[in-house]
C-alpha cells in the first residue's frame, strides 16, 4: 500500500533565497489512505530572528525557538520519516523550497532524491477541480465541510492534519461526485412519492356524469364515421 | 514596512438582526482567520467587532494596517473618535455616540499598536475583502441552530 505523508511546515517569510529559514515542520503519515497515527512534529531554531509581524501572528517567537534543535539536528529523524513516502503537500514549491534549503545547507540530499516521485500539491489540484475559486486551506475546509474552527494557531501539525482532511475529500471521486449531485434534503421530500395514510378514497362519477361521458363517446363514434375502439372494449360494467 | 495587514468586514442579515463579523490576519507568509456572530447587533457593530477582535488577536504590538470596507469605522477611528473624545463621547450634535462601548474597546486595542486606517470599496473584487466578506457572512448565526 502506498505511503503518504502528509506535511506543512512555517517559515520566517517568504523566500528562503533572502535568507528566511524553517521554524517548524509537522508531517502526518497515512498508509493505504488511512491515518496510521504516527506522525513527526518539530519546532527548528532558524538561526536567526522571527518577524515581528509572524510573532504577532502565530506566536513563536525567536526566544521560543532558541533552545530548540536546529535543523541539523532534526534532519536525521526527518528524512526517515520521508523517505520512500509520496509527500503531499499544499503549495508543494514553498515548502519543498524551504526543506531543501536547509537540506542543502547541511550537505544532504535534496527531498526529490529521497522520496517516492514528484510531491502532490494539493493547491494544484484544488486548482484544476475548482477553476477561479480560492485554493487556501481555509477556504477548501470550507468547501468540503472540515471544521476548522479550533484553528487557534497557525501550527504545522494542525494544518497537516487538517490537509489530511482536505486532500481525502478531493481525491474522494465517485462518492464526492455522488454527495455533490445530491439534492437538499428539503427537495427530496417535497419532489418524493406521495405516502397516504389510510385507505384510497375512492371516487365514483355519478349518473349524470357517466350519462353525459357516454352522450360525448358517441358523439365521438359518429363523427369519425364509426372507427372508434372504445365500444369493443367498454362492456365493463361499472363496480 | 510594515508588519501585519489586517483585513476587517461585517455582516448583518436585518438591522438590528443576526450578524457576523470576519477577520484576515496576514505577515508575509502568515495567516490567520477570525470569526464571529451575534443574534441582535447591527451592520456597523459587526464592522466594529471584526477590527477589535483581529487587533486583540494580535500577541504582541505591531505597526499594521486596516483594510475596512466601512467608512463608518475608518471615518470613525481615525478622525470622529478625537472630538467624542473631548466632549465626553458626545457627537458634535450633542447626542450620546453610538455603540459608545465598541469604540471604547476599539480605541483600547487600537493604543497598543501603531494603526493605519485604510477603507476599501466592498464587493469591488478585492481578493482579500471578498475572503472576510465571506466569513462574515458564514458567521451568522442561524435561525433555531
Amino acid at each position: 500500500m502506498k505511503r503518504q505523508i502528509i506535511l506543512d511546515t512555517e517559515t520566517t517569510g517568504l523566500e528562503w533565497q533572502n535568507g528566511d529559514r524553517l521554524i517548524e515542520i509537522g508531517c502526518v503519515e497515512m498508509v493505504g489512505r488511512k491515518r496510521t497515527g504516527r506522525q513527526l512534529h518539530r519546532f527548528v531554531n532558524p538561526e536567526r530572528e522571527v518577524p515581528e509581524g509572524a510573532v504577532a501572528i502565530h506566536g513563536i517567537t525567536t526566544e521560543f525557538l532558541a533552545d530548540k534543535p536546529k535543523f541539523r539536528d532534526v534532519a536525521a529523524e526527518f528524512v526517515d520519516f520521508v523517505r520512500d513516502a509520496e509527500l503531499v503537500i499544499h503549495n508543494a514549491a514553498f515548502d519543498v523550497g524551504f526543506i531543501d534549503n536547509e537540506l542543502n545547507l547541511i550537505g544532504l540530499p535534496l527531498l526529490r532524491t529521497i522520496t517516492s516521485g514528484p510531491p502532490i500539491d494539493t493547491v494544484r489540484m484544488a486548482r484544476d477541480m475548482f477553476p477561479g475559486k480560492r485554493a487556501n486551506l481555509d477556504a477548501l475546509c470550507e468547501r468540503f465541510g472540515i471544521d476548522n474552527t479550533h484553528r487557534e494557531f497557525h501550527g504545522a501539525l494542525r494544518d497537516a492534519e487538517l490537509l489530511v482532511e482536505v486532500y481525502l475529500a478531493m481525491t474522494r471521486g465517485q462518492e464526492s461526485l455522488i454527495i455533490d449531485l445530491e439534492p437538499d434534503a428539503a427537495t427530496v421530500r417535497s419532489a418524493g412519492p406521495t405516502r397516504v395514510s389510510g385507505a384510497l378514497r375512492r371516487v365514483r362519477a355519478s349518473d349524470a356524469e357517466r350519462a353525459e361521458h357516454e352522450r360525448v363517446l358517441a358523439e365521438i363514434d359518429k363523427a369519425s364515421g364509426g372507427a372508434t375502439v372504445w365500444r369493443a372494449i367498454e362492456p365493463v360494467a361499472p363496480a | 514596512m510594515d508588519d501585519v495587514i489586517i483585513y476587517t468586514d461585517g455582516a448583518c442579515s436585518g438591522n438590528p438582526g443576526p450578524g457576523g463579523w470576519g477577520a484576515l490576519l496576514k505577515s508575509g507568509a502568515v495567516e490567520r482567520e477570525l470569526s464571529g456572530g451575534e443574534r441582535a447587533t447591527t451592520n456597523n457593530r459587526m464592522e466594529l467587532m471584526a477590527v477589535i477582535e483581529a487587533l486583540n488577536a494580535l500577541k504582541k504590538p505591531v505597526r499594521a494596517v486596516v483594510y475596512t470596507d466601512s467608512q463608518y469605522v475608518q471615518k470613525g477611528i481615525s478622525e470622529w473618535i478625537h472630538g467624542w473624545k473631548r466632549k465626553g463621547w458626545r457627537t458634535a450634535g450633542g447626542d450620546p455616540v453610538k455603540n459608545v462601548d465598541l469604540w471604547q474597546a476599539l480605541d483600547a486595542a487600537a493604543r497598543v499598536h501603531e494603526v493605519e486606517w485604510k477603507w476599501v470599496k466592498g464587493h469591488a473584487g478585492h481578493p482579500e475583502n471578498e475572503r472576510v466578506d465571506r466569513l462574515a457572512r458564514d458567521a451568522i448565526p442561524v435561525r433555531g441552530a
